[in-house]
């Protein structure tokens, strides 16, 4: 990698629109990732949050804007293999639900391996997946329906790094974990950032979770962005109504049930 | 060996006991179509005037027809036709239904639209009926009665491996999986049929018995596999037989029939997971002792 | 001291396995809830949160077993008459569920909904049910009570639908409310009025109620007390604003260091290795002994009990040692 690589943001959306027929899902969203960096999205439902993963991994195409990930335009459909497997060597997603985002009839060694192979990278690294995220020998040969949820995601996570991405983005991805798994999860998330560089995108409505994992946060609400910045700016001293409301709608010790 | 005893153990467990039963019964009828020639006592069309309407005897385990051809090596030789009519019509079906319904759940829109309601539209064709007029165009004989049920058996299968494929194709794995570059081709195969591949023989089970049923009835009424041909349809329709008294002639494919076709039906459900119905179904012992408990519980309070 | 509404005794739930055998999801659950009182029941996955409710209102799947007993204001639950125990699901508890979309009927209008259990069950004049109905839904903070007796629950936002379901469990005056996971579905600024709702109608009607979730932090300010259950027991049981302080059995502090805060990244969350169990997966001795960072060879072997300790009820062999251990390093 050269050092203008290096200096490059991983991804960059600028003037990000999606509209579904009258419902403007998202509306002039802009934001950048730096190369290693982490930002966090957040909002409720309805915000626009998910639309936006889709748009960056390519399930969902843009009415209008630009993506660019590590400097490479995404923001129309991929022609062809060969850009298709680029553009998944760039950017991968991890989904919410760990019952239903792993193909139930293959174990995660056999996952992982597709992925390899289909990456043409050598299939010895499997060992090395399995172990970065704390599978067992076991775990790793067993079918998804003999995991639990945890070990599930540990798979799919896997299975995204397999293809060596630039940017992993985290939809939703520890929110249906039990707390004691949750927190298992994160600490991988963060020791996986640490050793291999990559960049994160993390969708949650979960302003802890944000704040664990994340250096910038944007808030969005209803396909708008409302604030963004450091993570300790916004959340410590919110510029604004909603993101304060946000925050205070956490419960903390000694919060309050009537607002 | 180790590995035949657990996955003897795991088909049980997966089949249960009518499927098991089922199997057997219908691995028997295969083995002995298969292997017919080697198998039937005698020529199944041999006929020997002497023998006509003879009884069950040491010469003939069931008896001999009309003009004295032995009965159960008919019975043996008719499995191959009435197998092999269902066979093609499942496997011609299967090959043009399963790409037509895989490509509509995967692009969904106005390509699943145009698929699925000409499914519906054959879907709303009798196939018997669909038969008949072939044969009325092309004259009787096995080909265009196969070529009609195998157009009418289409929508029977496609509908549900679609239905089977569209609950796939929204599954966020589908999803991972096409954010990894892989083409449709590859995700709607090797994943997404394969995963469904359990609904697929289960449906394709239940066809095979509803189209054995189908030509039988043609076969019946003469308009597929023709007379002297050994073949269950035909022998029901030995109108002469039963006239004369020798129910036996008729009963007996009467019965292959039915027991085949309902061996189909139960393993077919079995295979796609439908639990079988409540009274063949053993509740666990724990169960019924614990309601029992309850009850005296509930009484004594 | 008054007498308890709700009081659990070595509550056990077994369910039958297909296989002929059994499994134990709840392991000899004591609680007592007095009037009036709101106690969180907290755990994960296994923990047998949801099992205890369904015990309380005996809606066990048909393959379960309960042992012990439930009594509501004194009269076992688990062996009373059809009769009784229609009236007591009618008018004595009232049960919030965690997804109102798949509890309510969603082809009848919001108020047929409400109604139904009035005019069906007490006889109230349709016109007079009606009338409480939207009075009922105006104290839970809706706006145009008359309106939205008329929409399909199709036509309200999630958030809506909750208090629609709150309003219902009210409407039937029940003494005890079972509020099973009642905002996780929802979005938190949401959560926030629902739970707030909740609150102030209990305390105003002087109801009990038992609030399950996973989130220790929300059943802390909603709650009085708080049990924390790890496969099918309860390890834990103090009052909610001196929990986090007094903390003292080794899964509560664990759920406790897992929650990343809002207030403040650290450096590595004090996760707890392995996964949350159920009760029949457990040994013979503590159930979270092969996940604790404190456990011996005794806490595999012996069962601990529910003893008194710091002002709370705690399981654990070893938990005057850790105390002990943890004052000693703070200080």
């Amino acid at each position: 990698m050269n050092a203008v690589d290096a200096q490059a943001n991983a991804v960059e959306v600028r003037g990000l629109n999606k509209f579904f027929k009258a419902h403007h899902a998202v509306v002039d969203v802009d934001f950048d990732v730096p190369a290693g960096g982490s930002l966090g999205i957040v909002g409720e439902s309805g915000s626009g949050k998910t639309t936006i993963a889709r748009m960056l991994v390519g399930l969902e195409r843009p009415t209008s804007g630009t993506i660019a990930v590590t400097g490479r335009d995404r923001s129309r459909p991929a022609r062809g293999a060969r850009e298709r497997g680029r553009r998944a060597r760039e950017l991968q997603i991890v989904f919410q639900d760990p019952y239903t985002s792993l193909d139930p009839s293959q174990s995660a060694r056999a996952a992982i391996e597709e992925v390899l192979r289909h990456h043409g990278r050598d299939l010895s690294l499997t060992q090395e997946l399995v172990d970065q995220v704390g599978l067992t020998e076991r775990q790793a040969s067993a079918r998804p329906r003999d995991l639990s949820g945890g070990q599930r995601q540990r798979v799919a996570i896997a299975r995204a790094l397999a293809a060596s991405p630039k940017v992993l983005v985290l939809d939703e991805a520890v929110s249906a974990l039990d707390v004691s798994i949750q927190a298992q999860v994160l600490n991988l998330l963060a020791d996986i950032r640490a050793e291999t560089g990559i960049a994160y995108l993390l969708i949650s409505h979960d302003l802890a979770v944000v704040r664990q994992l994340c250096d910038t946060v944007l808030v969005l609400r209803r396909g708008r962005v409302v604030e963004q910045g450091q993570c300790e700016r916004v959340l410590d001293a919110p510029a604004e109504d909603y993101t304060r409301a946000l925050r205070e709608a956490v419960p903390v010790p000694g919060w309050s049930v009537n607002a | 060996m180790n590995s035949v005893k657990s996955t003897w153990k795991r088909l049980n467990k997966a089949l249960g006991r009518s499927g098991m039963l089922s199997l057997a019964f219908l691995v028997v009828v295969l083995l002995a179509a298969v292997l017919a020639p080697l198998v039937a006592p005698a020529d199944p069309n041999q006929s020997s005037l002497l023998d006509a309407y003879a009884g069950p005897s040491g010469a003939h385990l069931l008896g001999a027809d009309g003009i004295g051809r032995d009965l159960l090596s008919r019975l043996i030789f008719g499995a191959r036709t009435s197998l092999l009519g269902p066979a093609l019509i499942v496997g011609v079906s299967l090959l043009i239904g399963i790409p037509l319904a895989l490509l509509a759940s995967w692009y969904g829109g106005w390509v699943d639209g145009v698929v699925a309601r000409v499914f519906d539209l054959v879907y709303a064709l009798p196939g018997l009926l669909l038969a008949v007029l072939t044969v009325a165009l092309f004259g009787p004989g096995l080909t265009p009665a196969v070529v009609a049920l195998s157009i009418a058996y289409i929508p029977f299968l496609a509908r549900i491996v679609r239905a089977a494929a569209r609950q796939q194709r929204v599954s966020p794995y589908v999803d991972a999986l096409a954010v990894q570059g892989f083409g449709m081709l590859r995700i709607t195969v090797r994943h997404i049929l394969r995963n469904i591949a359990p609904v697929v023989v289960g449906q394709a089970a239940i066809a095979f018995g509803y189209a054995l049923l189908d030509l039988a009835s043609l076969s019946y009424l003469g308009l597929a596999v023709q007379a002297p041909t050994p073949d269950w349809g035909v022998m029901v329709s030995d109108s002469d037989a039963m006239l004369k008294g020798y129910w036996l002639q008729v009963l007996a494919p009467g019965v292959l029939i039915v027991l085949t076709v309902l061996a189909l039906t139960v393993l077919g459900a079995r295979i796609s997971g439908e639990k079988p119905p409540g009274y063949l179904r053993r509740r666990p012992a724990k169960a019924v002792a614990a309601e029992k408990n309850r009850t005296t519980v509930g009484a004594a309070a | 001291m008054t007498a308890p509404l709700l009081e659990l005794a070595g509550l056990t739930v077994d369910i039958a396995t297909e296989d002929g055998g059994s499994r134990t999801l709840l392991d000899g659950v004591d609680l007592t809830l007095a009037p009036g009182e709101a106690l969180g029941l907290v755990g994960e996955s296994g923990s047998g949160k949801s099992m205890t409710v369904r015990a309380i209102t005996r809606l066990l799947p048909r393959t379960a077993t309960a042992a012990g007993a439930v009594r509501f204001e004194g009269e076992d639950v688990l062996t009373m008459g059809a009769g009784r125990l229609r009236g007591y699901r009618d008018s004595g508890v009232g049960l919030v569920f965690q997804d109102p979309r798949a509890h309510i009927n969603p082809t009848r209008k919001i108020g047929a909904f409400l109604i139904e259990a009035l005019v069906g069950n007490r006889k109230v004049p349709k016109r007079e049910a009606l009338a409480r109905a939207a009075k009922v839904l105006a104290e839970v903070g809706i706006d145009d009570p008359q309106r939205r007796l008329r929409q399909y629950p199709h036509e309200v936002s999630g958030g809506m639908l909750q208090r629609v379901m709150i309003a219902s469990v009210l409407l039937a005056e029940p003494r005890l409310i079972l509020a099973d996971e009642p905002t996780t579905a929802l979005d938190v600024t949401i959560q926030r009025e629902v739970v707030g709702i909740l609150d102030r109608l209990r305390r105003e009607r002087g109801m009990g109620m038992v609030f399950i979730t996973h989130d220790l932090d929300l059943a802390l300010a909603v709650c009085g007390r708080v049990a924390v259950m790890y496969a099918g027991r309860i390890v834990e049981l103090r009052s909610a604003d001196t929990l986090h302080e007094r903390a003292a059995h080794p899964y509560t502090l664990g759920l406790l260091g897992s929650r990343p805060s809002i207030d403040a990244r650290v450096e590595r969350l004090t996760a707890i290795p392995g996964r949350p169990v159920s009760a029949f997966e457990s040994g013979p001795g503590c159930a979270f002994a092969p996940r604790c960072s404190f456990a011996t060879a005794a806490c595999e072997t012996t069962p601990p009990t529910l003893t008194e300790f710091d002002g709370g009820l705690v399981r654990c062999l070893r938990v005057e040692e850790i105390h002990a251990a943890r004052t000693e390093v703070k200080a």
